[in-house]
């Protein structure tokens, strides 16, 4: 696979995962290592009053890209101080950017978003704003300066697939910078879509975490992710609605 | 003095940021701080001086998606 380029920074993985969510940290490790990740999600919240002391959840995360998020911001302001202090403490100007509009869905405020956007961007940060898969939205943030955008599959958490492929291809073909897909995917097949279509990377984490056996999904993830890599750039035959025989239809034996 | 910590009342000696980290025993590492509403850069903390009734957001990484 060729490099994945956001911005200044290059990943040979395609695959970007989360950090799950109160997953062992060691299981946590062994997933993302399975799954190649080079990048992985942190989401950033306040220091608890009595933390135990112990491994941290850095030192798990040793050797690999953090990409914080602003996960369950529901305002620009919110999303914007808690990109800023990620960017502190993290030593990092990369953000997945979220700014979300309904605890129900969890589907993003767009005018947030925008609002939010365009003030990181002139902040100078490397902007990977989560997004609704809608190509309007896909363009203004283009527009606005940001990185890379990462339309939904389906709702974060959801599992469900990618709901709208026809939109997705839309903002795919559109799109002058990396298209990353990000929530709603739930097995391995729903990567390789998503790769065929012509994403530039996948980021998943409840498809993993959630899975009976994570470290083998995590597996499964590579696979699909290169799998689909390969099957967008074959070229696939034409879909025909008759059958064209496979085996030469001269020289057979007659009974009789 | 009384300063708002993490959306609490919190009672403090400290009079730097740097100060407030230490008393909190908070990891200088993968820690940052905002103070009413402006991130402290780190090499700043020790220069930083907290009004009274401040209000701070102390933030680490945690797991998440």
């Amino acid at each position: 696979m060729e490099p994945l380029k956001i911005g200044k920074y290059e990943f040979s993985s395609r695959l970007i995962t989360g950090t799950g969510k109160a997953v062992p940290y060691p299981l946590m490790r062994q997933c993302i290592d399975a799954a190649g990740a080079e990048l992985v999600t942190v989401a950033m919240r306040r220091i608890p009053k009595d933390e135990p002391a112990g491994m941290t959840l850095l030192d798990n995360l040793t050797g690999l890209n953090l990409l914080p998020n602003t996960a369950l911001c529901f305002t620009a302001k919110d999303a914007i101080l808690t990109a800023q202090l990620a960017r502190e403490a993290l030593q990092t100007d990369l953000i997945k950017l979220e700014v979300i509009g309904d605890q129900d869905t969890l589907y993003p405020d767009n005018e947030e978003l925008l609002i939010a956007a365009r003030e990181l961007v002139k902040d100078g940060f490397t902007l990977m704003p989560y997004c609704i898969d809608d190509p309007i939205i896909c363009r203004k943030l283009e527009d606005l300066g940001c990185a890379a955008v990462m339309p939904l599959a389906a709702p974060i958490g959801s599992g469900q697939g990618i709901r709208n492929i026809t939109n997705l291809q839309i903002i795919i073909e559109k799109a002058n910078i990396p298209v990353i897909v990000d929530a709603g995917v739930g097995t391995a097949s729903d990567a390789v879509i998503a790769m065929e279509l012509g994403a530039s990377a996948v980021l998943m984490q409840t498809a993993i975490y959630g899975a009976k056996q994570p470290v083998r999904m995590a597996q499964a993830m590579k696979l699909a992710i290169h799998s689909g890599y390969l099957a967008a750039r074959a070229g696939r035959m034409p879909k025909k609605l008759y059958a064209t025989a496979s085996s030469p239809e001269t020289g057979l034996v007659e009974a009789r | 003095m009384r300063i708002v910590v993490n959306g609490q009342d919190y009672q403090t000696e400290a009079r730097t940021a740097a100060d407030l980290l230490q008393e909190l025993q908070a990891p200088e590492t993968g820690t940052a701080m905002a103070l009413d509403g402006e991130v402290v850069r780190r090499s700043q903390l020790s220069q930083t001086t907290l009004p009274e009734g401040s209000k701070i957001e102390i933030v680490r990484a945690v797991q998440g998606g």
